[in-house]
């Protein structure tokens, strides 16, 4: 059903398909056979490492960072939670408006669908005057929007790698328990975010 | 309609400091859209953010070292130079059959000049879009300005920004002590041929000078008066200044002529009697910084005015509002003193961001 779900956003939501770095998860993709099992892909023992890439489909590689408060941070320690489902990664820099006001609606999804299993992580990559964000940027920035959700400072630009980095912001989509990818939007299409995070964690579109 | 952008012809004066020249030279950087998160090897490297006060806290404009530009001995560039006619690289695809109604971008091109009007090599330009038909704001790398202030902004087909219907620009020389500069561009009109758009006129980046009296930092929740070499006296409370880089102890402002040549906003700001750059750009958390104001215009005692701000980055006039980049839009209101001596701001205005500020009578 899931599937099927997402078959049909990605049908309706055709407009936002890109070739390549970017896209949506749909019929004309190639869908990996696990993806809209996600609750039975078993025990989460190893981080994925087959079918590692950069597109809709693939695996997303483990990364590392250090969030807002200094403390390390991986995608792995997401993978490991057998609570999480799916995870939201949008990467924010300081020179980036539409960044800013992207901002509440990552805390209201947070507040909203957090409890059932999404994780929302924002990867801060740059300051306003585009040096290489750090710690203090990135607390700077879930402070300065009230951020509940997980901020890091993305100092090597990880991120950048899956998507047109001339465009920002970058809204990912992962299936927590394969880690593959479900969707890369540069900019922040909330409808259709929305509509992908309700095929799989449930609720209201 | 509107124009977003007017350009002057009228010369002007902008009251200011020296440019922000250093001796630098090399070639021009044709565009920057390749540049990636994490890639700042080319940000100029102009003071940091623990300088221990004002002067410490930004380059000498007129260091060689600075980083802030290379326009010493440059010819005043308020008209096009060459480089702004010259091809661009990569394709210019024709437009999208989808895109009959909106304007149709693939590149812009423009030039960074100083209030003398010198090209700055080393300056920033980035433009944020907003594309049609769903009015999705996406923003784009910086591009690079070449010795000839020229820089190049590729619309990268990604995302669909190609096809938009509203696009402002931010230029600015990271760590130099100019104000940075917000301008709305209008877009070509849904049947423009050429998918390449030239500004009609410079970004003018306009130095600011450092506060005259800046108190210690000390208790960032506590306020005190900050003055500008202008007369203009803000009321900061740094606890509630969000700004990246120096902050507070970088705190520079600079009155300029609202007549003054280069002014991509000109058209806006034609009726004010007062008009003012800070530095660094920043936004202010809560209530506005209450203002003082030099009565520059000779207004009456007791007289009204409308204050007006600049749209930046992230300018907040409430919870709820912001402010568009590159827009002017009402933010209070102000009271001619007693003695008719400055423009003091209304109980609840004032200040409410960093980026440019003025005032007309009501």
């Amino acid at each position: 059903m899931r599937g099927a779900s997402l078959l049909l956003v990605g049908l309706a939501l055709g407009g936002c398909l890109e070739e390549g770095h970017g896209g949506f998860l749909d019929a004309g993709a190639a869908a990996p056979a696990d993806l809209g099992t996600a609750d039975a892909a078993g025990p989460r023992a190893v981080y994925p490492t087959a079918g590692l890439g950069t597109g809709v489909g693939d695996v997303l590689a483990d990364a590392e960072f250090l969030d807002a408060d200094g403390q390390p941070f991986a995608l792995r320690d997401v993978f490991f939670d057998e609570a999480e489902r799916v995870m939201l990664v949008s990467t924010a820099a300081g020179w980036c408006a539409a960044c800013i006001e992207e901002q509440p609606k990552l805390n209201a999804l947070h507040a909203e669908y957090g409890e059932r299993g999404l994780f929302v992580l924002v990867a801060f990559f740059e300051d306003s005057s585009f040096a290489a964000a750090d710690v203090r940027d990135a607390a700077r920035w879930r402070d300065r929007h009230d951020l509940a959700l997980r901020v890091v400072a993305d100092t090597e630009g990880a991120f950048g790698a899956y998507y047109d980095t001339a465009l920002a912001p970058m809204t990912m989509l992962v299936e927590v328990p394969t880690m593959r990818i479900l969707s890369i939007q540069t900019g922040f299409d909330e409808a259709m975010v929305r509509a992908v995070i309700a095929s799989r964690l449930g609720g209201d579109r | 309609m509107r124009r977003a952008w007017r350009w002057m012809v009228v010369a002007g004066l902008v009251v200011g400091g020296a440019g922000c020249d250093d001796g630098g030279g090399g070639e021009a950087v044709a565009q920057d859209a390749e540049s990636g998160p994490g890639d700042a090897a080319d940000v100029p490297d102009g003071g940091g953010p623990d300088g221990g006060g004002p002067d410490a806290a930004r380059p000498d404009a007129g260091d060689p070292g600075g980083g802030c530009g290379a326009s010493v001995g440059a010819e005043a560039a308020w008209t096009a130079p060459p480089g702004l006619a010259a091809p661009v690289d990569g394709e210019t695809p024709p437009r999208d059959a989808a895109c009959a109604a909106d304007a149709w971008l693939t590149h812009l091109r423009g030039w960074i000049v100083d209030q003398d009007g010198r090209p700055i090599e080393g300056a920033k330009a980035q433009a944020c879009v907003r594309r049609a038909p769903d009015e999705q704001l996406n923003c784009l790398s910086p591009a690079d300005t070449g010795a000839d202030g020229v820089f190049t902004i590729a619309v990268p087909e990604a995302g669909g920004n190609r096809c938009m219907r509203r696009l402002a620009v931010r230029t600015l020389a990271p760590g130099c002590g100019s104000a940075t500069l917000y301008c709305r561009v209008d877009v070509p009109a849904p049947d423009a041929v050429d998918s390449v758009l030239r500004a009609p006129g410079p970004f003018t980046l306009v130095d600011t000078a450092p506060a005259t009296e800046l108190p210690p930092e000390g208790d960032p929740e506590a306020t005190r008066t900050v003055v500008f070499a202008d007369g203009l006296e803000l009321d900061v409370t740094p606890g509630r200044l969000y700004a990246e880089g120096e902050g507070y102890v970088g705190l520079g402002a600079a009155a300029v002529a609202p007549d003054a040549q280069g002014l991509c906003f000109a058209a806006d700001v034609a009726d004010f009697s007062a008009l003012y750059a800070f530095y660094p750009e920043g936004d202010v958390e809560g209530a506005p910084f209450p203002v003082r104001l030099p009565n520059t215009a000779g207004l009456p005692a007791g007289a009204a005015v409308e204050f007006l701000t600049l749209g930046g980055l992230d300018c907040t006039l409430d919870a709820e509002h912001r402010i568009e980049e590159g827009e002017w839009a009402v933010s209070g209101t102000g009271t001619v003193s007693a003695d008719g001596s400055q423009v003091v701001s209304d109980a609840g205005s004032g200040v409410p961001c960093l980026t440019w500020f003025g005032y007309r009578p009501l």
